[in-house]
Formats: structure tokens, sequence, C-alpha cells
């Protein structure tokens, strides 16, 4: 299971966690988002 | 009305911790014979008492002189609203640039919030099943309109379904168009189609239709149960997966980003009668936690982001933390037939759980589906 955050977690993504990533967010207004895993659950709710 | 009080301090200092001088204490004498010659007692008898750990100082290449604790001295001073009817009041550590609960009416705190301001999600012509109607077939096309239907996540007729169902489906020209051909509608037919589209052999086909999913390779090693015999190393294809970023994009650009908190907060409840609460100028409360955004987790990223924030260029825009959560179990099979399927799905803590728990708001993004192991050793076995 967690080989596969070998390919969820790429170069791309480590790059945002550390100095953050520029997007126009619904507003307008451009931000820069720093990504954190906050939980991780091994079920989810039911439909 | 903000109401503002000065200064709290939070100290931050290393201790050295010392332990205290000990002696090793003896064990009990050994016995002694009728002669006073002394005997050791039999093995099982003789007791190692518990000896403390070493003190500090009796290391060996320990610094010379001590060094004075390090004090680092942060301030705060922190943003509390006024307490509402109920005695819930807020406290922002930093002043919050949007306060997404300034936009919620009373019809929304009572039922669930409304639906975002663009469209329901529509029924896509290449929907997540990978009916591709859009090549050819228009007598195909009805039917599929049907099975996407018939597969939609929200199993109630409520109102936007009911919406969903005749503006998208009913009404849709090409399904008017397609409509001769369901006269030879059979749903055990269709469940059965499905069902050899999503089967493992057919799964990059299956997913190719939608946007972004790549697949890959998992490898993984499986230990041989010998420690002198390397583990094997076996290789799963299937892993359809995108970009963190690319997902990270869609939930900032959702229409459901007008309700996320990029500041959080600390909630207090005041439970004193609501004649004596805003009068007095000291806050008083328990501390409510209900919301990712209201968590000490957040709260302590986020400082630290407004602190310590390293950027690759310089750059004047609001830093904020969007909180990942991410879900993965398997599937239902009632949804996908007899296929085996392992979503990854990936939400956004900034976001009230009110409005994420929703399904029919389309809160919850997919971010990977995980091939079944056991479907793969099954078929090698073979």
């Amino acid at each position: 299971m967690h080989s596969v955050w070998k390919f969820l977690l790429d170069d791309n993504f480590i790059h945002a966690y550390k100095y953050g990533v520029i997007i126009a967010c619904v507003d307008g207004v451009k931000r820069r988002v720093y990504p954190r895993i906050l939980t991780y659950s091994a079920d989810y709710p039911e439909k | 009305m903000p109401h503002q009080f000065i200064d709290e301090y939070q100290i931050h200092e290393s201790t050295v911790n010392v332990e205290p001088e000990s002696t090793i204490s003896e064990s009990p004498p050994d016995v002694t014979t009728r002669v006073g010659r002394a005997v050791r007692r039999p093995a099982r008898y003789r007791d190692i008492p518990p000896v403390p750990l070493a003190p500090a100082e009796a290391v060996q290449e320990a610094i010379s002189e001590r060094i004075l604790p390090r004090v680092r001295l942060i301030v705060r001073k922190p943003i509390d609203t006024i307490a509402n009817l109920f005695g819930l009041w807020r406290r922002f550590w930093h002043q919050p640039t949007y306060d997404p609960d300034s936009i919620l009416a009373i019809e929304d705190l009572q039922v669930m919030p409304p639906d975002p301001p663009h469209t329901l999600p529509h029924i896509s012509t290449s929907g997540p099943i990978g009916t591709n109607a859009e090549d050819g077939d228009i007598n195909q096309y009805s039917i599929d309109k049907i099975t996407e239907w018939v597969h939609r996540p929200v199993r109630e007729k409520t109102d936007n379904e009911m919406q969903i169902l005749v503006r998208d489906i009913l009404l849709d020209p090409k399904f008017i168009a397609g409509l001769p051909a369901l006269h030879s509608y059979s749903p055990a037919r269709e469940r059965k189609r499905l069902d050899n589209m999503v089967s493992p052999k057919n799964q990059t086909a299956t997913f190719s239709g939608i946007a972004g999913f790549q697949v890959a390779t998992v490898t993984i090693e499986v230990p041989s149960g010998d420690p002198s015999v390397p583990p094997f190393i076996i290789e799963i294809p299937g892993l359809h997966h995108r970009p963190l970023i690319d997902v990270l994009h869609e939930t900032l650009v959702d229409p459901l980003a007008q309700y996320y908190h990029y500041t959080p907060y600390e909630l207090y409840l005041d439970s004193t009668p609501s004649d004596n609460r805003n009068s007095s100028s000291t806050k008083k409360g328990t501390r409510v936690y209900s919301e990712v955004y209201n968590s000490d987790a957040f709260l302590k990223e986020h400082d630290w982001i407004q602190r310590h924030g390293e950027t690759d260029s310089p750059c004047n825009l609001e830093k904020i933390v969007i909180a990942i959560m991410l879900w993965s179990d398997s599937t239902h099979l009632s949804e996908f037939g007899t296929a085996k399927l392992w979503p990854i799905y990936f939400g956004v803590g900034n976001l009230s759980k009110y409005i994420r728990a929703k399904q029919s708001m389309g809160a919850v993004h997919h971010l990977a589906y995980i091939p079944s192991v056991r479907l793969f050793i099954l078929k090698i076995c073979h």
C-alpha cells in the first residue's frame, strides 16, 4: 500500500510542500499555498 | 467588533535534565553457613535490583561548560471575536483575510449549505464508468446515459437529483435522438457489459477516459520468511494515479472553495449568562474542537508557515495552508459490479465537515486507484 505513495509524492508536490505553490483561488486572489497532509484514514464515510 | 487584548507570552525553553546522584544498591547478602563461610545463592535466587541511568555528568564526552538554555519568546496579539448568542467566540492568532462564515445565510446553518453557485455536477458524456459515448453509436448513447444515472452516488430522489435527471438526461438532445434504442434496453445486459469493462483485464481501457490519470506499476517486496533469503520483488501493474498538485489545483478553483477557511482559529464556548458576557474585559471560555480548521495541528502549521514559510522566489502573497485529508479503503462491490477497486480519496480540511460530508457537493476528489494485489496473485498463479 505504501509503495503507492512513492508515485503520489512526486517532485512537484515536494517542492510545493517546502516552498508553496502560487494558485489563483476561486475568489480571484492569488495565494501561496502550502499543502499539508493532516489526516489519513483507513476507511471512508459510507455512501 | 473585534475585542483586542494584549500580549500572551509563550515561553519555549530547552531544559537540561539532570539525573539525581545515586548509588547502586547492594543485593541482599549471601547466606552464610553455620561456620560462617559465605555461600552464594543459587542463580535463580539472586536478584539484580533495578539501577537508574548514569547521571548526565558521568558522560565522558560531555561538554565542559553547561550551555545556557535558549529562551524563545513568541508574543502574540490575538484577535478575538465577540461571543454569539450561544456563547461561541473565536480567537485568531493572525488577522484573518477572508471569513467564509460571514457569507453563510441563516438557511445554511439550519439545513445544508446551498449548492455551489456555478452548477450542479453534470452527468458528463464520458463518466467515471468510462462509457465514452462521444465516439459514434448514438443508439448506445441513450442507454449509457441511463446506466450512468443508475450509478450516481446519491441514491435518494432528492430535488437536486431529479433536476439532474430532467436537465442532463431527459432533455439532452442526443439522448432524445437515441430514444428508439431504448426499446431494447435490458438492465441485466447493461450490468454485464459494465462488469466486463471494469474487470481487471480491461482496467486501462476503463480509466483512460478520465482526464489526468496515469497508470503505473507498483513494486513491492514480499518477505520470504527466511532471514537469509532476500525478499521477493513483485511488480503489480494497474495503479491509476493523478499528480497531487493537480488535485490541489482543482480543489482551489472549485466553487466550494469560497467556503474554505484560510486562517484557523481557536473556538471557545463562554457559558456565562448572555447578559454578563461581552461586558467584562476578560474573555472566558472552554476550548471547543469541531473542525480541522480550529484544531491545534492546523493552528501550529499555519503559524509556522506565517513565521518561517520559505518561498522559492520573492513573494508578497498571502501564505495559506491547505489541510489535505486522505481516505482509502476497498470499494463496496455493489457499485462497480464484480470488480475490485481500492480508491484513495482526497478532501480538504479547510472546508467545514458539514459541507464536505455531503456527497452531492462533490467535495471529495479521486486521487488514485490501487490495484488489487490478491487478484494479481491469483492471475499469475494460473
